[in-house]
């Protein structure tokens, strides 16, 4: 069962307070933490990363009366060692091996499948252009592809996997919307 | 493979599970507290999903990846949607080809475009037999729109020439137009000045033949003085022939010092039927008057009253005198 986090306006204000005296610094990094805890359980093979994450947060707002006088330091610091503590409580409960049948569901087409394509019609030419060329070819053409791309864009790497990534983000959201209106016909 | 940095290859060894345990420690802090550092690893995390659905990975990374990604939803997720993207693009590859000019897939990347680096991308050929065929196919090309040019130009100078021609015929065809133009003018005139020739003639022959009415008057006039009583008796007479067309007044006044003055007739109703304003007196003699006629239209028989009216210098209007007469008819 999914636990989500302790969180009632008093001990959020609390934990923001902790965070950074500034509420609006405070919120982006509470968000920080919890997307970096999440990433730290699903690297580690954890199947529920999220509640494990949330799970970490719980325990740090339960503590943040005494933290806000006692703790002096990084908040990070004081995260990383409760998420130590439950990721061992979780290797004694859990027993993992990837399902057999994990590699043949990836390659089964997306039930989300038809509204990428919908979603891809949406964007404008040259990002479709950008994200199909990226994703054209394989292997050595592929990566000659990717050198060829960045040369003819004059940008580096890492520019090109930030269009990429910010492409692919519209993408997701637009299959989200998508989704929701063919659930709603 | 390209090149990376050192962070880079860090990042990717440690989303793959290669780290030893005291740098993965290092990495995963400082995703906790470098909100830069968890983008950067996240950007990287989009690439080893891509390198895996595109089968870039070795054999033992892929184990790597399938233990620490597909074990998640999330995981499971991104390498879902990755394989997606990759189904299309792959479907569209063929489609883009041959629709080649359509708005939806033209292949225009988003800054520089060279026709080479996106040809060699497209055809496995070398990049000289690449360059030699754009050569040749720039060369067709201009030798053709050479062509094209010198045909047009040639047919320009064909359509200038009809034109000056055409432009020519125009000029003589309007000169005649105007010539007739003229001709027809000239003729209408002449025969309306043939036609006044012999109505001048007529009534000079008319006129030598004539003998002067003595009897007809076309003229009448008065001469009035001021204060002259009202009673019908003494009113001063104006006679007025059938043949009388206008009647002339002569106002003798009493005073002269006005800068002008105004005169208004007045019927036996007291209505008024005509005025004159800023009329000038003249010198007759000894005494100065008005002068002026009327229509004698204005003047069936009967009584009639002129009001004088002298014009001050302010431009007021002051009575001066009245002068009484009757028009008769014989």
């Amino acid at each position: 069962m999914k636990k989500q986090p302790i969180l009632t306006q008093e001990s959020f204000d609390r934990l923001l307070c902790w965070l950074d005296p500034d509420r609006e610094h405070a919120a982006k990094r509470y968000e920080e933490i919890r997307r970096a805890l999440i990433k730290i359980f699903a690297r580690r093979g954890c199947s529920h990363a999220e509640e494990l994450a949330d799970e970490t947060i719980n325990r740090v707002i339960k503590k943040t009366v005494s933290l806000a006088t006692n703790y002096s330091g990084d908040p990070a610091y004081y995260f990383y060692s409760v998420a130590q503590k439950i990721f061992l409580e979780y290797l004694k409960k859990r027993t993992h091996q990837i399902p057999p049948q994990i590699a043949s569901t990836v390659e089964e087409p997306s039930e989300n499948y038809e509204c990428l394509q919908k979603c891809l019609e949406r964007l404008e030419p040259e990002s479709r252009w950008l994200i199909l060329e990226y994703y054209q070819e394989s292997k050595q053409i592929k990566i000659d592809n990717r050198k060829a791309l960045t040369q003819q864009l004059n940008t580096t790497a890492h520019t090109l996997r930030m269009r990429v990534h910010r492409i692919k983000e519209t993408l997701k959201k637009c299959i989200i919307e998508c989704r929701k209106r063919e659930n709603n016909k | 493979m390209e090149q990376r940095s050192e962070n880079e290859i860090i990042i990717r060894r440690y989303l793959l599970g290669f780290l030893p345990q005291e740098e993965l420690e290092k990495v995963e802090y400082r995703l906790l507290s470098d909100g830069d550092y968890l983008a950067e690893v996240s950007l990287l995390e989009e690439e080893l999903v891509d390198e895996y659905v595109c089968g870039l990975m070795s054999p033992e990374e892929r184990q790597k990846f399938e233990y620490s990604f597909l074990s998640t939803p999330e995981g499971l997720e991104q390498v879902k949607f990755a394989t997606s993207l990759k189904s299309c693009a792959l479907n569209t590859a063929s489609v883009t080809v041959i629709e080649r000019g359509s708005e939806n897939s033209k292949p225009m990347p988003l800054k520089r475009f060279s026709l080479l680096s996106y040809m060699q991308s497209r055809i496995a050929i070398p990049k000289y037999a690449a360059a030699a065929m754009l050569v040749l196919f720039l060369l067709l090309g201009a030798g053709v729109a050479f062509t094209i040019w010198r045909l047009q130009d040639q047919i320009d100078q064909l359509r200038a020439r009809q034109s000056s021609s055409n432009l020519h015929d125009q000029a003589l065809q309007d000169q005649l137009s105007d010539q007739q133009a003229r001709n027809d003018e000239l003729t209408v005139k002449l025969q309306s000045e043939q036609e006044q020739r012999s109505r001048l003639e007529q009534e000079l022959g008319s006129l030598k033949n004539a003998k002067p009415d003595q009897t007809r008057i076309t003229l009448a006039g008065i001469l009035l003085t001021p204060g002259r009583a009202r009673g019908s008796g003494d009113r001063e007479r104006l006679t007025i022939g059938p043949s009388t067309a206008r009647a002339s007044f002569y106002l003798v006044l009493r005073r002269t010092d006005y800068n002008g003055y105004k005169v208004s007739l007045q019927n036996e109703e007291g209505r008024e039927i005509w005025a004159a304003d800023s009329l000038k007196a003249q010198a007759s003699g000894h005494q100065k008057g008005l002068r002026f006629s009327l229509p004698i239209g204005l003047l069936p028989d009967g009584d009639y009253l002129l009001k004088l009216y002298g014009i001050t210098n302010q431009g007021e209007y002051k009575e001066a005198d009245n002068y009484y007469f009757r028009t008769v008819r014989k």
